[in-house]
């Protein structure tokens, strides 16, 4: 298993993209994310984490994400706009096998 | 305005450390300071986190609210560590947690999509605290939410201030009004199958008298 950097960066702001997603939270385990961070926010070269984890197995493709929901949308209709969104952007990627697309709102409103 | 002064409770070391794991290093003291300092500077790593976001919410929230509850009982509650504020500051604390995975369908074979518990109980609350002269002191979902299908109670218990009843209303025709909001917000935001919505009244506070009206010195 490995981390795959595949077309994760423009993900964000496909994501963010889709009507009703008003946030992306990062996906990764907690303390990971967090470290990440710190290290960008002190060492100027290195990236921000992406909030989206894409990861190589292999059956394919395991993609998360972790949105925010605007209040005036539902938000079981907005999380499968991201998931079908996701799998659209891959398509048009090289369509590679895809495992998994989970999707996870965590705030809403 | 001066946002009011909000009693916190004491709580042990690991309890401490769960929250700041929750709140991504934060506590709710430190957010609430952060509303203090009316966010500034901002801090990346309390807006970024859902967790912390919801907390905010839920503050600024209880601060409105106090603002319009009569001073006194405001002090009286203050005194305290069992009241009806220091109630709602401790479950603030509880329900950042992302709590369980709720399923939502998909036709996709790859999909796994779902709601976090926090996420359903965050707009519950919103729903509830904004009808007005209701505060949501505890909200629970009683059943196995990680089943599709299954049968899912909601429970809340609210406090009720006078400002928010109609002339003549009862607190029963209040709750209808919550039970109703809540509802509305189940069936648009999750796929849960409800039960019932259970409500219970713990507290009733006194809101303070309107302004001096027009002639009335003011200080």
């Amino acid at each position: 298993m490995s981390e795959s950097a595949v077309a994760a960066g423009e993900l964000d702001d496909y994501i963010l993209a889709v009507p009703g997603v008003d946030a992306l939270y990062p996906a990764g385990p907690l303390l990971t994310t967090v470290v990440a961070s710190v290290v960008a926010a002190l060492i100027p070269s290195v990236a921000a984490p992406n909030p989206i984890v894409v990861v190589e197995r292999s059956g394919g493709l395991s993609i998360a994400a972790n949105i925010g929901v605007a209040p005036d949308h539902a938000a079981p209709d907005v999380c499968r706009r991201v998931h079908d969104a996701i799998a659209e952007h891959f398509r048009h990627a090289g369509d590679p096998v895809i495992s998994e697309i989970a999707v996870t709102v965590a705030r809403i409103g | 305005m001066n946002a009011p002064d909000i009693p916190f409770v004491a709580f042990d070391p690991e309890e401490l450390a769960e929250e700041q794991a929750r709140l991504s290093g934060h506590t709710i003291e430190d957010l609430n300071d952060y509303l203090d300092r009316g966010r500034t500077p901002s801090d990346s790593s309390i807006d970024d986190s859902p967790a912390c976001t919801t907390a905010l919410t839920r503050l600024e929230r209880l601060r409105a609210a106090l603002r319009r509850v009569d001073s006194a009982a405001v002090d009286r509650e203050s005194a305290g560590t069992d009241g009806w504020v220091a109630t709602i500051i401790d479950s603030i604390r509880l329900e950042t947690r992302a709590g369980r995975r709720i399923p939502l369908t998909s036709d996709s074979p790859v999909a796994r999509l779902a709601l976090t518990e926090g996420a359903v109980i965050g707009v519950l609350r919103t729903a509830g605290d904004g009808i007005d002269g209701i505060l949501i002191s505890r909200c629970r979902l009683d059943g196995d939410v990680t089943e599709p299908g299954a049968q899912i109670t909601v429970r809340l218990e609210v406090s009720v201030g006078a400002d928010g009843m109609n002339t003549g209303e009862s607190i029963t025709a209040l709750t209808s009004r919550l039970r109703a909001a809540v509802h509305a917000v189940l069936v648009q935001q999750t796929e849960l199958s409800i039960a019932a919505v259970d409500i219970t009244v713990t507290d009733l506070y006194l809101t303070t008298p309107p302004p001096s009206s027009e002639g009335e010195a003011d200080e």
